[in-house]
């Protein structure tokens, strides 16, 4: 588990990480680009991928600061989580104003699942939207519970029992 | 289509991700990014932080509601955090209101995760409750020496050998050393964070006689002298009770023999009560207790008023609900629920039974351990691995919350004080409880939940050996 402390004497991490050049940033996240290409892929059409990934890692250089060593990649699943849902609502906002107001969606969608398994596309549109973020952060992004858990900034055990419940729902619609 | 294998394959198989023909995007795109002068607007910051400040700054407000939807009954709007809740419910004094949360936080439950879910009768209904503060009254020396005249010690004042700023504790006697195993005096002390809480201890009782009848030839008792109660020299129960209220009274504790809780036997007996606030029992409670000779052993209380801060908005026990695998919601609750609702002792002795292979009888365990042969061992053992084992997964049991009742819940914030707040005593379906700060979010700011990370105990390695 990741914690910081100021250590007389030696430079924060904070400090260090502020201190990140271009190249080093691009180094450090290339590496990622395919998970948040897939990730991307998963939520919104194909012609959106590359404004919405262009629109996380400029969050991501913006708040270059506050990565966490060693967890980059849950880091920026959340900050992913953001831009897709703000996505989402700003382009239903359009047809109604009161979707401003109704809970973060940023899980892959019915419809993005529905060309691969129909019947298992009608009960992932009966799951709430946190239900459906919990299963695909382990299923689809291949999480373990800790990273999960970073994501959704909760207890990894509070991540685990939602992901139990939320499985256990599925099982129940697809039998 | 219903194990979870099965379900897991089934999900992998229809990722989106996998029909899509989208080329990987370039590293160009960091390259543009760490260029960009993007400027976070109010809303894109305020999203981007944690939740816990997004808590600090949106103040009283429900999570996911927009100020203009919310219905907010706040005597007292939050701007910051009003409480800073403790890393730790450890804390230097005894008989604190934290005892038992220490004692609940400790149980680390390595075998079973609970999951809760609501029963049908559970309200849905928020509300609102005062919080209280709980301020010190006095001075170390004065209470002290309130102390002493009233248990009639002599003595002078002093600070414990491990004084400091963080633990300040304060002692009265003629003693220096005060935890002594030769002291026989008695002494008052109290620890000046908290409750003020304050003891007397009188080290000369008699404890129950431990006499040894007869002695074998290596010097080890053969047979121990039964201890004997001396009822006669006790204290009548009334007697006990008047003096137990003369005692809570002259200490601050305004209470009548209706609020007492009597424990009497021929081998002693003790007295305790709860601070009542706005006629609610808390965990902060005061006792006085007899020895078999009949002499005031031990008594404790604090020197501490309720002071009323203000009226928040709370949550409904089914929203609570998802703070039950949170320990950091965890509130200590007035100890008369220990004794009218005992489930959860007996219940945790047999959840926390070793887990054994109960296809394995004892007749099938071998006496001698067997020595495998030379070329067994060059086969039969692995290589080490870097791998850390596979952790022992817990054992879910589900629980139904099937009542709620409101009570003021005793927490311990960064600055050793302690207030009382909303909370729900949450029964389950197997007849034990849990507590639950019902204060919306933003009211406390909560430590880092990382030091609350439950970690599973790592399996045996069996991939060694044998």
């Amino acid at each position: 588990m990741t914690t910081y402390r100021v250590v007389s004497g030696e430079t924060t991490f904070a400090s260090r990480i502020t201190a990140m050049t271009p190249e080093e940033f691009t180094s450090t996240y290339r590496q990622l680009l395919p998970q948040i290409t897939k990730y991307l892929v998963r939520r919104v059409s194909h012609s959106e991928v590359e404004d919405l990934a262009s629109r996380i890692f400029e969050i991501a250089w913006t708040k270059r600061s506050e990565a966490p060593k060693g967890f980059e990649l849950p880091w920026l699943y959340r900050i992913a989580g953001f831009v897709v849902a703000n996505h989402r609502r700003t382009e239903k906002a359009k047809e109604n104003f009161l979707v401003l107001f109704r809970p973060r969606d940023s899980a892959p969608s019915a419809e993005d699942i529905a060309l691969s398994d129909l019947s298992l596309s009608e009960a992932w549109a009966k799951l709430t939207p946190a239900e459906r973020q919990v299963i695909s952060l382990s299923s689809f992004e291949d999480l373990n519970n800790a990273d999960s858990a970073k994501v959704l900034e909760i207890s990894t055990n509070a991540f685990a029992l939602r992901l139990s419940k939320a499985k256990a729902k599925l099982r129940g619609l697809l039998s | 289509m219903n194990t979870p294998d099965e379900l897991d394959a089934r999900l992998r198989k229809a990722d989106p991700a996998n029909k899509a023909k989208t080329e990987p995007l370039s590293a160009e795109i960091l390259a543009a990014a760490s260029k960009s002068k993007l400027r976070l607007g109010l809303t894109q910051r305020f999203e981007l932080l944690s939740a816990r400040a997004r808590g600090f700054a949106l103040g009283g407000l429900v999570s996911g509601t927009a100020a203009i939807l919310a219905v907010a009954v706040v005597v007292n709007p939050v701007q910051t955090p009003l409480i800073q809740l403790a890393a730790s419910y450890q804390n230097p004094s005894n008989g604190s209101p934290s005892s038992e949360a220490s004692a609940d936080k400790m149980m680390s439950m390595p075998f079973f995760s609970y999951e809760y879910v609501a029963g049908s009768n559970l309200s849905n209904e928020g509300g609102s409750g005062q919080i209280y503060k709980l301020v010190r009254t006095g001075t170390p020396e004065s209470v002290l020496q309130k102390i002493a005249r009233l248990f009639e010690v002599q003595g002078s004042f002093k600070k414990f050998p491990d004084f400091s700023e963080a633990n300040p504790g304060y002692f009265f006697g003629e003693s220096d050393d005060p935890w002594g195993i030769d002291s026989v005096s008695p002494i008052v002390s109290v620890w000046w964070s908290g409750t003020a809480s304050w003891y007397y201890s009188n080290p000369s009782d008699s404890s129950i006689s431990t006499d040894c009848r007869s002695i074998d030839a290596e010097g080890f008792c053969e047979e121990w002298i039964d201890p004997v109660p001396t009822p006669e020299l006790l204290p009548s129960k009334s007697e006990a009770i008047a003096k137990a209220l003369e005692v809570f009274n002259a200490t601050g504790l305004a209470v009548t023999e209706s609020d007492l809780r009597v424990d009497w036997s021929e081998w002693g007996g003790s007295v305790t009560a709860a601070m009542v606030v706005d006629n609610q029992p808390t965990s902060i409670e005061w006792y006085i207790g007899w020895g078999s000779d009949g002499e005031i052993s031990y008594a404790q209380g604090h020197s501490v008023v309720a002071q009323a801060v203000g009226t928040y908005n709370t949550i409904s026990p089914v929203q609570a609900i998802d703070r039950l695998d949170q320990w950091i919601w965890y509130g200590s609750p007035p100890s008369y629920l220990y004794e009218k609702y005992p489930a959860i002792y007996s219940d945790m002795s047999v959840r926390n039974e070793p887990l054994v292979d109960p296809e394995v009888s004892e007749t099938e365990v071998t006496a001698e351990p067997i020595e495998p042969s030379p070329s067994e061992t060059a086969s039969a053992v692995p290589e080490p691995t870097e791998t850390e084992p596979a952790p022992v997964e817990p054992q879910v049991v589900t629980l139904t919350i099937v009542r709620a009742e409101s009570a003021l819940l005793g927490i311990w914030d960064a600055a050793g004080d302690v207030w009382l707040v909303p909370g729900w005593i949450m029964f389950n379906d197997e007849g034990w409880w849990s507590t639950v700060i019902s204060l919306i979010e933003g009211i406390i700011a909560l430590p880092d939940p990382d030091i609350f990370e439950i970690e599973p105990l790592p399996a045996e390695d069996s991939s060694v050996g044998n």
